[in-house]
C-alpha cells in the first residue's frame, strides 16, 4: 500500500480531532459546571456530541491514507476571490456599524449602488435610482406593512 | 399567499437560489404573521420556487433550483427549438399536478399516522430523530463522513445556551445573548442565502444570457390535449414516486426528480426522445420533485422529526409561532392543521392562475442581470436577521454562519445535515434525558420498544448501505485507475 501526499481532508481530519480533544478536555469543562446529585451531567451530551467529531474526524483521516480514496476534487481556492468574499463581508460589518448612526435608507442607497457597481453594472444611473427603489421598498415592507421599526440614525 | 407565490417564482428562477434558500429569505417576514398565514406563504414560496428553477432550466438551460436539473436537458431543447412556452406550460401542469397528489395524500394519511405515533414516548422519538440523523449523513452521497460531520457539528451548536432540563448556560462564553441560544432564523438565513452570495462575489458573476428563437407557429406556444393526455400516466406515476420520497427522512426533490425522470424513461415508448427535447420527460421531472412538498410535511406533522431542510425550516416557523409540531397537533390546533390543508390546495391553485399568464413574459427573458438581485438580497438578508428580535448580535451571527456556510461549500462540506441537526439536537437530547429519568439511567434505548428496535435496525442498515455505495463508487473508481495506469 502506498501514501497519497497528503490532501485537504488530511488536514481537515486532524483539525477535527484536535477540536473535538479541545471541546471534551478544556472547553467543556471551562464553560459547563458539574451539578451535585444528578445522574445525566449538563456536560454529557456536549462530550458525546464532540467526541463524534472527533471520531469522524479520525476516520476522515485514515480514509485519506488509504489508497485509491483521492477521487474528491476540492475547488480551487483563489487568494483573489477569498479577498472578494473578505471585502464582501467587510461591507456587512461596515453596513451594520454605520447604519445605526447614519439612517437605514442612506445607508442602504449607498451599500446597494457600491455593491452593484463593483458586481460589473456600468449604468449608474439605473443602478442608483434601483437601489433608492429598493431601499424604500425595503423599509416599506418591515416598518409599514411589519411594523418593524429600523435604524433611523441622523438622517433617514 | 400571493406574495409568497411570487416571492419563490422570483427566487427560484435566479440560478443558484435553491428552493430552501428561498423559504429561508421570506421566513423573516413570515414572523409577524398569524400561524396559518405563515406557514401557508412559506409553502407557497417554496411551491412556487421549485417551478421557478424550471423555468431558468428551460429558458437559460441553468437549472435555478438542483431539483430543476433534470429538466434542463429536455426543457432547454425544446426551447432552442421555439417551442420554450409549450415547455413551461407542460412543466407547469406536471407541477401543480405533483403538488396536488402529495397535499392529497398528506390530507388522507396524516391522521392515522398520527394516532399510531401517539404511542411514541420518549424512547421512541429519540431512536425516530436518530434515523432521521442518519438518513440525513445518507444524502450526502460521496460526501458522508462530512456530511455526518456537519451534523455532529449541528448537534453541538444546537446545546450552546441554557440547559434544557435544569437551566444552566452551556458553552454561552458568559454572553448573555448565548443564554437563548444561536438564533435559528440568523443561522439559517446566514448558512442558506449569506453563503451564496459570498460564492456569487468571489465568482463576481453579473449577467446569464441566452439566445432563443422566436416561436415558428402557434402549435409550439400551445401544450395540445393529445400531448397531455399522451403524458398523463407518467404526469400521476412520477406523481407517486415523489411523493413515496418526500415522506422519507433526508431524500428531497432533486432525488424525486432524477427516480421519476429515470423511470418514466425506462417505461416510455418514445425513450430514445428523451433528453432530446421530449416532454414526458419534463412531465416526469417536474411532477415527481412537486411532489415532494405535501408529502415531507407528514413525518413533521406525525411525528414532528422533519424529513428534510424544507420541513426542518417549516418547523422553525411553527416553534416561532408557539406551535410544537407532532401527533398532538391535531387535537391541540385543529384549526391550523385544517387552514393549512385546505391553504396547500389553494397555493396550487393559485400558482397555476398566476404563473400560467406570466408564461410568455418569462420567455422573453433572454438575459438575467444577477448583478442588481444580489445586493439587494444581502441586505434584505441583513434586515431579516435584525428583525427577528431587533438585536445586532444576531446580524454577526448571521454573517458569521454566512462564511462558515462559504467555507464549508468550498470545502465539500454539505451544509444540509448542519442545519436539520441544528433543529432536531434540542428534541434529542430532551428526549433521550427524558428517556434516562423513566428507564433511571438506562442507557440502552435502542431495546426500549419494537419501535425503537426497528428504528435502530433502520438506522444501522443506512449507514451500511451508504458506506456500501461509498466502497463500491471508490473502489470502481481505484480499479478504473489501476487499468489505466497499467
Amino acid at each position: 500500500m502506498s501514501y497519497k501526499k497528503t490532501s485537504v481532508n488530511f488536514w481537515l481530519g486532524i483539525f477535527f480531532i484536535i477540536l473535538s480533544l479541545l471541546l471534551i478536555f478544556i472547553i467543556i469543562p471551562d464553560t459547563v459546571p458539574n451539578v451535585k446529585g444528578l445522574r445525566t451531567q449538563p456536560r454529557v451530551f456536549p462530550q458525546i456530541f464532540s467526541g463524534l467529531i472527533g471520531i469522524l474526524g479520525l476516520l476522515l483521516f485514515l480514509n485519506n491514507l488509504k489508497a485509491g480514496q483521492k477521487f474528491e476534487r476540492h475547488s480551487e481556492i483563489s487568494g483573489k476571490e477569498v479577498l472578494r468574499v473578505l471585502f464582501i463581508m467587510l461591507l456587512g460589518i461596515a453596513y451594520i456599524a454605520l447604519i445605526k448612526h447614519i439612517g437605514f435608507i442612506v445607508c442602504t442607497v449607498i451599500l446597494l449602488s457600491f455593491l452593484t457597481s463593483y458586481f460589473g453594472e456600468s449604468n449608474f444611473k439605473l443602478t442608483v435610482l434601483i437601489a433608492i427603489c429598493s431601499a424604500l421598498a425595503i423599509k416599506g415592507l418591515f416598518q409599514v406593512l411589519l411594523k418593524i421599526n429600523l435604524p433611523q440614525g441622523i438622517f433617514f | 399567499m400571493i406574495g409568497g407565490i411570487l416571492a419563490g417564482l422570483i427566487l427560484g428562477f435566479i440560478p443558484g437560489i435553491h428552493a430552501t434558500m428561498a423559504i429561508a429569505f421570506v421566513l423573516p417576514i413570515t414572523f409577524y404573521l398569524d400561524p396559518i398565514t405563515s406557514l401557508l406563504m412559506l409553502m407557497a414560496s417554496y411551491k412556487a420556487s421549485l417551478f421557478g428553477g424550471s423555468i431558468s432550466a428551460i429558458l437559460l438551460g441553468t437549472p435555478g433550483t438542483p431539483a430543476a436539473a433534470m429538466t434542463v436537458a429536455d426543457g432547454y431543447k425544446l426551447a432552442k427549438e421555439g417551442k420554450g412556452i409549450k415547455a413551461l406550460k407542460m412543466a407547469l401542469v406536471a407541477s401543480v399536478t405533483g403538488d396536488l397528489f402529495s397535499d392529497i395524500v398528506l390530507i388522507l394519511v396524516a391522521v392515522p399516522l398520527a394516532r399510531f405515533s401517539l404511542k411514541f414516548g420518549p424512547a421512541e422519538i429519540t431512536m425516530v430523530i436518530f434515523f432521521s440523523l442518519t438518513m440525513i449523513g445518507v444524502t450526502s452521497g460521496r460526501f458522508l463522513l462530512k456530511g455526518l460531520i456537519a451534523a455532529a457539528i449541528g448537534l453541538l451548536i444546537s446545546i450552546i445556551g441554557l440547559d434544557p432540563i435544569i437551566g444552566i448556560p452551556r458553552l454561552s462564553f458568559d454572553n448573555p445573548n448565548l443564554y437563548s441560544g444561536i438564533d435559528l432564523r440568523a443561522i439559517l438565513i446566514g448558512l442558506m442565502v449569506m453563503s451564496k452570495i459570498f460564492i456569487f462575489a468571489e465568482k463576481k458573476l453579473v449577467q446569464i444570457t441566452t439566445h432563443l428563437p422566436a416561436p415558428k407557429n402557434k402549435e409550439d406556444t400551445r401544450l395540445s390535449l393529445k400531448e397531455l393526455s399522451r403524458c398523463l400516466k407518467t404526469l400521476f406515476r412520477s406523481s407517486g414516486i415523489g411523493t413515496l420520497i418526500g415522506a422519507m427522512p433526508g431524500l428531497g426533490p432533486t432525488v424525486a426528480a432524477g427516480i421519476g425522470y429515470k423511470v418514466a424513461k425506462e417505461s416510455s415508448k418514445y425513450r430514445n426522445r428523451f433528453g432530446n427535447g421530449e416532454l414526458e420527460g419534463i412531465a416526469a421531472a417536474e411532477a415527481a420533485n412537486n411532489a415532494v412538498s405535501g408529502a415531507n410535511i407528514i413525518p413533521l406533522l406525525v411525528l414532528g422529526v422533519p424529513g428534510d431542510v424544507t420541513a426542518a425550516l417549516l418547523m422553525a416557523a411553527f416553534l416561532i409561532q408557539g406551535i410544537q409540531p407532532g401527533p398532538m397537533i391535531f387535537r391541540e390546533h385543529p384549526d391550523v392543521i385544517y387552514g393549512i390543508y385546505a391553504g396547500l390546495i389553494s397555493a396550487n391553485i393559485m400558482l397555476f392562475l398566476i404563473a400560467y399568464p406570466l408564461l410568455k413574459y418569462f420567455a422573453k427573458v433572454a438575459s438575467l442581470r444577477v448583478g442588481h438581485i444580489f445586493p439587494v438580497i444581502m441586505v434584505f438578508s441583513i434586515i431579516g436577521a435584525y428583525s427577528s428580535n431587533q438585536n445586532w448580535f444576531d446580524v454577526k451571527v448571521m454573517l458569521f454562519f454566512g462564511m462558515v456556510g462559504y467555507i464549508m461549500e468550498k470545502f465539500k462540506f454539505p451544509v444540509i445535515p448542519l442545519i436539520i441537526a441544528f433543529i432536531l439536537g434540542p428534541k434529542l437530547e430532551t428526549s433521550f434525558r427524558q428517556y434516562l429519568l423513566i428507564s433511571r439511567g438506562n442507557f440502552l434505548v435502542f431495546f426500549a420498544s419494537p419501535i425503537t428496535i426497528v428504528f435502530g435496525i433502520l438506522s444501522i442498515l443506512s449507514i451500511i448501505w451508504a458506506t456500501r455505495i461509498i466502497g463500491i463508487k471508490s473502489y470502481s473508481k481505484a480499479r478504473m485507475k489501476d487499468i489505466k495506469s497499467e
